[in-house]
C-alpha cells in the first residue's frame, strides 16, 4: 500500500493549498472504497469523505507528525462513518445522472456482479466493529497498533474482531459458492 | 501489506481482493473539496467584516457586495446533488425574464411552446440479474420495444433517458421481456381500465 511524500503533508499543514489538493487526490479513491464498504451506499459515502477532507483541513494544524498520516486520516473518516451509520439508513442504490459509467460497450460478467452482491451483503450483515476492522485490516492494510489508533480499540479486541469476521465472511460466502 | 491468510484462506484472499478494487473517482471531487474549504473559510469571517464596518460605511458596502459575489460564487461551485429518484432532469432549460417575474424557460420559446417542449428523464432501475429492461408508458404509447434501458456493466444498474411532455404520466418496467415492474422509488397507482398497478411520474413545467 503506497503512502504519501510526507512533504507534501507538510506543506499543506503550512497551509499550501494545491499540497492539500495533492494529499486529497492522493487519499480519495482509498477513502471512498472504505466509506462505501462502511455505509453500503455511494451517496452517504461521497458525503462522509467530502466531510472527512473538510475536517482533516480544519484540523491538520493539529496533527502530530510522530502518528501516521494515514492513520489519523482514518480515525476521522472512521469517526464520520460511524456518525452517518447513525442516521436513518438510505439504502437507494440508484445512481444519480452524471455518475453513469462510460464504458457501456463492454459485455456484463453475470458471475462477477453476483459475486460482489453477495460479498457486499455480506459485509453489511456483519455487526459494524467487525466490519470496521476486517476493512482496516485486510483492505487497507493497517497494522494492528495503527488501528487502535483509529477505533480507539485494544488490539486483542481487535484481532477478535477480525477473527470472528472473516468466520462469518468465510460460512456465508462458502454457501454461495456451494449454490 | 500483509499476509490477508493470517485468518483465511483462498475464500478469504478471493473477498479481499474484490473489495480492494479502487471506486472510480468524480472528476470534481477535489474541486467540491476545496470548494467547502473556502466557504468554511468565508463563513469565519464575520469579526473582520464587524470592525471594517465600524472603520469606514463605504469600505464595509464595499466588502459586503464583494462578500455576496464571492458566496454566489461558491455556491455555484459546489455541485448539489440532487436526491436519488427514478426521474431527473439533466439538462434544465435556459432562464430568461417574461413579464412581471423571472420563468425557467427555454429559451426564445413562447407559453404554447413550452408547454409542448419535451423534457428529458432519466429512468432508472436497479435489476442485475436482468437480461433486458424496458420502459413502457403512456409517453411511448406502451410499446413493449421502442424505450430499453442500457446496463453498467459495473454496477447492473440500468437506465435510459427518455424526451418526456410536461404533464402527470405512468409507466412501468418490464424486465426480461415479460415481468412487469413498478418504479420502487415512484407513487403507484391502479390503472382504471385493466386494474394493473402503475408507477406515476410527474413532469413539470420548467
Amino acid at each position: 500500500m503506497s503512502t504519501i511524500d510526507m512533504s507534501i503533508v507538510q506543506r499543506a499543514k503550512r497551509g499550501d493549498r494545491a499540497a492539500f489538493a495533492a494529499l486529497v487526490d492522493f487519499y480519495y479513491a482509498r477513502s471512498l472504497r472504505f466509506a462505501v464498504h462502511m455505509l453500503g451506499n455511494g451517496q452517504d459515502a461521497e458525503e462522509a469523505v467530502q466531510d472527512t477532507f473538510v475536517r482533516v483541513h480544519g484540523a491538520l494544524h493539529r496533527y502530530d507528525e510522530f502518528d501516521r498520516f494515514e492513520s489519523w486520516l482514518f480515525r476521522i473518516l472512521a469517526n464520520r462513518c460511524r456518525t452517518m451509520m447513525g442516521r436513518e439508513a438510505r439504502r437507494s442504490r440508484v445512481l444519480v445522472y452524471g455518475d453513469l459509467p462510460q464504458d457501456r460497450g463492454t459485455p456484463p460478467d453475470v458471475d462477477a456482479i453476483v459475486w460482489r452482491e453477495e460479498i457486499q451483503t455480506a459485509l453489511a450483515a456483519l455487526p459494524a466493529a467487525q466490519r470496521e476492522a476486517f476493512l482496516l485490516r485486510h483492505v487497507e492494510g493497517l497494522e494492528y497498533e495503527e488501528m487502535g489508533r483509529v477505533t480507539g480499540a485494544g488490539v486483542s479486541a481487535l484481532k477478535m474482531r477480525v477473527k470472528r469476521a472473516c468466520e462469518f465472511l468465510r460460512l456465508r460466502l462458502a454457501e454461495v459458492e456451494r449454490a | 501489506m500483509h499476509d490477508i491468510n493470517e485468518h483465511g484462506d483462498e475464500l478469504i484472499g478471493r473477498i479481499v481482493s474484490e473489495l480492494r478494487t479502487l471506486p472510480p473517482v468524480p472528476a470534481d471531487a477535489t474541486a467540491r473539496v476545496l470548494a467547502r474549504v473556502d466557504a468554511a473559510r468565508e463563513s469565519e469571517r464575520p469579526g473582520r467584516f464587524s470592525r471594517r464596518l465600524i472603520i469606514s460605511l463605504p469600505a464595509a458596502i464595499g466588502y459586503a457586495l464583494a462578500a455576496t459575489l464571492a458566496g454566489f460564487m461558491i455556491r455555484g461551485a459546489v455541485p448539489r446533488r440532487p436526491e436519488p429518484t427514478v426521474a431527473q432532469v439533466p439538462n434544465p432549460p435556459v432562464a430568461e425574464s417574461l413579464g412581471g417575474g423571472t420563468k425557467i424557460v427555454p429559451a426564445s420559446a413562447n407559453r404554447r411552446a413550452l408547454q409542448e417542449a419535451p423534457v428529458k428523464v432519466q429512468f432508472v432501475l436497479d435489476a442485475p440479474r436482468a437480461k433486458s429492461v424496458m420502459v413502457v408508458g403512456d409517453f411511448n404509447a406502451w410499446d413493449g420495444s421502442r424505450t430499453p434501458l442500457e446496463r453498467d456493466s459495473t454496477t447492473g444498474v440500468w437506465s435510459a433517458l427518455v424526451d418526456v411532455h410536461p404533464g402527470r404520466h405512468v409507466y412501468a418496467f418490464l424486465v426480461d421481456g415479460k415481468t412487469w415492474t413498478l418504479d420502487p422509488r415512484a407513487p403507484r397507482t391502479k390503472d382504471l381500465d385493466y386494474g394493473t398497478q402503475q408507477s406515476v411520474l410527474m413532469v413539470g413545467l420548467p
